[in-house]
């Protein structure tokens, strides 16, 4: 058993090692299941707090991101259930699509692209949404997400042909221009 | 349809996976950080504890046992309450009602108090053929429990607030065996 002192120490340390390595990709999968930045900023406090709770929640873990995201699933599924907006999950929302990709500053072209992205991906459904993006920027395998969401592999795999056909067929026109 | 898609994404899954996520806001990260280490308190605490207190068993350093089982005692220190008054009513009632089942087995497996009571059963029984005696002459009491037997209730027309009972101690059911 570690000592009181170097365990709090290193409970310490993970916290911020675990947010320097998965805050970024746990707050853009929050934010395209929510749509809005401070639900996504509740999910990922709701997170790091189980987290701090039970630091050994992590100690049997193999993928760490996928653990991670896992734990902003289920607090967004809590999430909704607590405010009993069904349709809040299930419809995109907002009025301000969230900011989920970095801004292109520097080219006009790029930054065009990145907000059709943005607005695509509102577009479609919640379900496919999350799939999509676990898939293209999180790159895990079609096992992976439907244990993290709790799905069907075919499921999960279904979920992402349709979502990335809506996305190219939406998108389409500018990519190829780009 | 096959929705199953292809294992190597195309050009467009690419160029979209190659998209780079917005950075969290700097100034998430104290806050969320801080959120979530107030939700350590026990750690915490054992570790001020141990340091604040020398005489304390809990060095500052050295492994403690207890201090997870200290720290979680303090924190639900209510429901440990409720816990506890739960079973304090809980063994109360086991004693109680054990006291009273022993008695009851005690008064049950002596011999004179169960010949008594059988008298006052048969006492009771020759009373209540009495009674119904009286309140039909026309019926024989010196018959057998057949005749002073209630009629069953689906071939008996009148309100049962107006059936007299037949007495009990002539029922199947309570026969001299029953106790």
């Amino acid at each position: 058993m570690a000592p009181l002192a170097e365990l709090s120490v290193t409970a310490e340390v993970d916290l911020d090692r675990l947010y320097e390595a998965h805050a970024t990709a746990l707050r853009a999968f929050a934010l395209s299941l929510t749509r809005n930045d401070a639900d996504a900023r509740d999910l990922l406090q709701d997170t790091f707090v189980k987290l701090a709770r039970d630091p050994a929640m992590l100690r049997e873990v193999r993928d760490e991101r996928a653990f991670l995201l896992r734990l902003v699933h289920h607090a967004a599924i809590d999430l909704f259930r607590r405010r009993q907006t069904r349709l809040k999950y299930t419809e995109p929302l907002g009025d301000e699509p969230p900011a989920v990709f970095a801004p292109a500053v520097d080219d006009p072209d790029e930054a065009a692209f990145r907000a059709a992205l943005t607005g695509a991906c509102g577009e479609l459904p919640a379900d496919q949404r999350a799939v999509v993006h676990l898939k293209l920027w999180e790159g895990l395998t079609f096992e992976a997400i439907a244990e993290l969401m709790d799905i069907p592999l075919n499921t999960a795999a279904s979920r992402y042909r349709y979502g990335i056909d809506k996305l190219r067929a939406r998108l389409r026109p500018l990519y190829e221009e780009l | 349809m096959n929705p199953q898609p292809s294992a190597s994404p195309d050009g467009f899954e690419q160029r979209l996976a190659g998209t780079p996520l917005q950075p969290v806001p700097p100034a998430w990260k104290q806050d969320i950080l801080r959120a979530a280490r107030a939700a350590r308190p026990v750690i915490q605490e054992a570790v001020t504890t141990a340091a604040a207190n020398p005489s304390s068993p809990v060095k500052p350093g050295e492994p403690d046992a207890g201090w997870w089982w200290r720290g979680w005692r303090r924190q639900s220190s209510a429901p440990w309450t409720v816990l506890a008054a739960g079973w304090v009513v809980v063994a109360l009632v086991q004693s109680f009602s054990g006291w009273l089942g022993d008695s009851g087995i005690e008064s049950r497996r002596d011999p004179a108090t169960r010949s008594s009571g059988l008298a006052v059963l048969a006492a009771a029984r020759l009373h209540q053929a009495e009674l119904l005696a009286l309140a039909e002459p026309e019926q024989s009491i010196s018959a057998e429990a057949d005749t002073a037997r209630p009629a069953s209730p689906g071939t008996d027309s009148r309100p049962r607030s107006q059936v007299v009972p037949g007495p009990r101690g002539l029922d199947p059911g309570f026969g001299p065996g029953w106790v």
